[in-house]
């Protein structure tokens, strides 16, 4: 990893993004996260012919994965990059409660970083993923909505003790299996559900929770910061600060706001080399907690809304 | 692209000597059926219904001694099972990595086991031999679609990283409702190559003229496509080519019950199929009798190597044939022509029609080249083809019942009845449908 000044700089350096971006930057304050200019995905969408990452990256991707946004953008990835992100993911399975020789289905697009990060079988140029490094065996189902009954078939006979679904995939899953009159099969140990920038109600969860007789966990991502994080039993999603810098800013001014006070999450990912990620402005909401975590987790933990 | 420094063949084992291949697929062939007998149930039991044992089996004419298996017996197998795994996970004493699904013909898709052997030195090797004949090279950038439930998808994805290529993969699925997506990808980072699903390559230009661009503006970059998925029909290859401005156009095939596949060369006279990784039979469908060279019948696959769940003589009911005669490229490896699954096929006044013949006969209007179709089963004999369309904007419907009324008796010997529609689904693949499902409109919902 590097720390926030060595990144700017190593970006400024080589990206004709952040040279722009960090233009007037005086040199003296760029390890202070709050006086580097943040970004939005407006500032990186629709790219020019030939140029996907918008001038963001820093040499030459080996992969390059479209985002799941309404707007058109990208990500890059080195080898380097890939096996910190599926890193990622491992340690949020492992968070799941995922087990070496655990079956684990996935319903989502195979350009889903929830998807690809699992093996290396689906991530061109990925060396180890969450079941590889793991010793999970994983199948996958394509994240559409109406591909919910040959879940029902995957349930039946493949048996997982984990799922990981797509947020919008969950009310016709939840349907089918209120229709069928329950699991197919013995029930998973856990539903982890996720979208990017995506926060289910807790009502939700709880409403899902019922249906299902199961615990249903929520993992948050920014897939253009490349964070990823599963809840905490406590309802809380705790930072992995080795791996990101996340602050709270305001929506409107994009000042840092204090603990407590509600705005929108500013990621920065410090692994991610081939196209850093430096500020994004991400449209999730939530308040930084200075109080210690009920799980017991003594990393930083915020509360999204 | 094609630097001269890349051979021509990625391994020497492409232009082997027949009797070499020969020799090779007996040893594997034994192997297989010695791990078979000894660590898979499901075909313990084979064998001993059968009668035989794997030593007796010593060439690939005993091998025919041992029955065919068909979707149907899998089917009955994960039935009674109930479980993902029926017995015929040959992962030579490794872990699963990976699961899979197949598409699901007769409405059940069969689940397949993969071992991380099989990604790495199992077929995986075929398909970077496929894709290395098909012209991807180290450092190309290749825009590819990598569902993760497929198996040809996880196979792809580590030979293009063995290969060395760049990957640019949007965002989605291979539905037509995706190609936007997919056209963004390849305007912002102009790919040099396009490995894609057949109906998503008609979906990407329908695409680009519905938002007002030519194909070969969006796709300038790239210079060949490569898709799976149906038969390519000459029309579809020619308007391919043309549309987008390529230098060529190949197709890959194979199944994903059975495991195996096979990709075209650079003459397009069939599939080669990799005789070190799978055995190919064509038979008669009814008597299970070989068919020669030249003549179409179902194709049986005898996988050849462990790390995944195997298939001994597995009848893909498809239709397909053994291309005769030796390929002009230098490969030696047999080379199967694909046709259609044996489903896709009705009679009508005493012949039988395929719905890949419809589709090719089709494809020779300009205006219908790959436009979905459907070929409707009536539930007494017929003596006409009753073919629903999809209708074709400033094309008038009376032009194009004459040429098809006109192609249809000169090439299939019958005469149409047509129907259209306003909309049909774009990956529409020219199935056989019974008429009761027509008219629930179910076939509209797929």
């Amino acid at each position: 990893m590097m720390d926030l000044a060595t990144l700017v700089r190593y970006s400024y350096r080589r990206s004709p993004f952040y040279r722009r971006q960090f233009a007037s930057l005086d040199r003296v304050v760029v390890s202070d996260a709050t006086h580097i200019p943040p970004f939005r995905l407006p500032d990186v969408a629709a790219p020019t012919a030939g140029d996907p990452l918008q001038g963001r990256q820093t040499h030459q991707p080996v992969v390059i994965y479209q985002l799941e946004y309404e707007v058109p953008v990208f990500q890059g990835f080195s080898h380097d990059d890939l096996k910190a992100y599926a890193g990622v993911l491992s340690d949020a399975w492992h968070q799941a409660g995922v087990r070496a020789g655990d079956r684990v289905a996935i319903y989502d697009y195979g350009s889903s970083p929830i998807t690809y990060l699992s093996s290396r079988a689906i991530c061109p140029h990925l060396q180890q993923g969450a079941a590889d490094r793991m010793g999970a065996v994983v199948i996958c189902n394509d994240g559409l909505p109406e591909l919910v009954e040959r879940w029902w078939h995957l349930l039946t006979y493949f048996q997982p003790q984990i799922l990981f679904i797509r947020c919008d995939s969950m009310g016709p899953f939840v349907g089918l299996l209120t229709r069928w009159g329950g699991w197919p099969a013995p029930p998973p140990r856990q539903v982890v559900v996720s979208g990017n920038e995506e926060w289910p109600a807790a009502r939700e969860i709880d409403g899902w929770e019922r249906a299902l007789g199961v615990a249903v966990r929520r993992l948050v991502r920014a897939d253009l910061a490349m964070w990823l994080a599963l809840e905490c039993p406590a309802g809380r999603v705790h930072v992995d600060s080795e791996r990101y810098l996340i602050e709270v800013v305001d929506a409107q001014s994009q000042m840092g706001l204090p603990a407590g006070e509600e705005g929108v999450l500013t990621i920065t990912c410090l692994f991610a080399r081939t196209a850093p990620s430096i500020r994004y402005i991400s449209t999730i909401s939530g308040r930084l907690c200075l109080e210690a975590c009920p799980c017991g987790e003594a990393d930083p933990s915020i509360t999204l809304e | 692209m094609f630097a001269p420094k890349y051979p021509q063949y990625l391994h020497s084992i492409e232009t082997y000597p027949p009797q070499r291949l020969a020799q090779i697929q007996q040893r594997r062939l034994r192997a297989v059926l010695a791990y078979a007998s000894q660590s898979l149930p499901f075909y313990q039991e084979r064998f001993r219904r059968a009668g035989i044992t794997p030593q007796e089996i010593q060439t690939v004419d005993d091998l025919r001694r041992l029955p065919r298996i068909t979707k149907s017996d899998l089917v009955a197998a994960f039935r009674a099972r109930g479980y993902y795994q029926i017995g015929i996970e040959g992962l030579g004493g490794q872990q699963a990595a990976n699961v899979v699904m197949t598409s699901g013909t007769l409405n059940f898709p069969t689940f397949a086991s993969l071992a991380p052997y099989e990604l790495d030195r199992g077929s995986v090797r075929c398909v970077m031999r496929e894709l290395w004949m098909q012209g991807i090279r180290p450092g190309m950038k290749v825009l590819v679609l990598l569902p993760g439930w497929h198996y040809l998808s996880l196979l792809e994805s580590r030979a293009l990283t063995h290969l060395g290529a760049h990957c640019i993969i949007p965002f989605g699925t291979h539905l037509s409702s995706h190609a936007d997506r997919f056209i963004m990808a390849a305007a912002a980072a102009r790919p040099d190559y396009i490995l894609a699903f057949a109906p998503m390559m008609h979906a990407l230009i329908e695409g680009c003229y519905a938002i007002g661009r030519r194909p070969q503006e969006v796709f300038f970059s790239v210079r060949y496509v490569s898709v799976v998925g149906e038969p390519l029909t000459p029309g579809m290859r020619e308007r391919l080519k043309a549309e987008l401005e390529l230098n060529d156009v190949f197709e890959r095939g194979g199944s994903s019950d059975g495991l195996w596949g096979g990709g075209e060369c650079e003459y397009h006279r069939g599939h080669h199929v990799y005789a070190d990784y799978f055995l190919i039979e064509v038979v008669d469908p009814a008597s299970g009798n070989p068919v020669p060279p030249g003549e179409l019948g179902s194709i049986v696959v005898t996988t050849l190597s462990l790390g995944k769940s195997i298939y001994l003589r597995f009848d893909c009911e498809d239709w397909g044939m053994i291309v005769p005669g030796p390929c002009p490229c230098g490969r030696t490896h047999p080379v199967i022509e694909l046709h259609d699954r044996l489903a896709n096929t009705l009679t009508i006044a005493g012949r039988q029609i395929t719905s890949q013949q419809v589709r090719c006969m089709l494809d020779e209007i300009p205006a219908l080249v790959g436009r979905p179709f459907l070929i409707e089963r009536l539930p007494t004999s017929s003596t006409q083809l009753y073919l629903h369309l999809a209708r074709v904007p400033g094309q008038e419907e009376s032009d194009l019942a004459i040429q098809i009324e006109r192609k249809c008796r000169q090439q299939l010997g019958v005469s149409p009845v047509l129907t259209w529609h306003d909309r049909m689904p774009d990956g529409w693949k020219g199935r056989i449908v019974d008429t009761a499902r027509v008219r629930e409109g179910l076939w509209a919902r797929r």
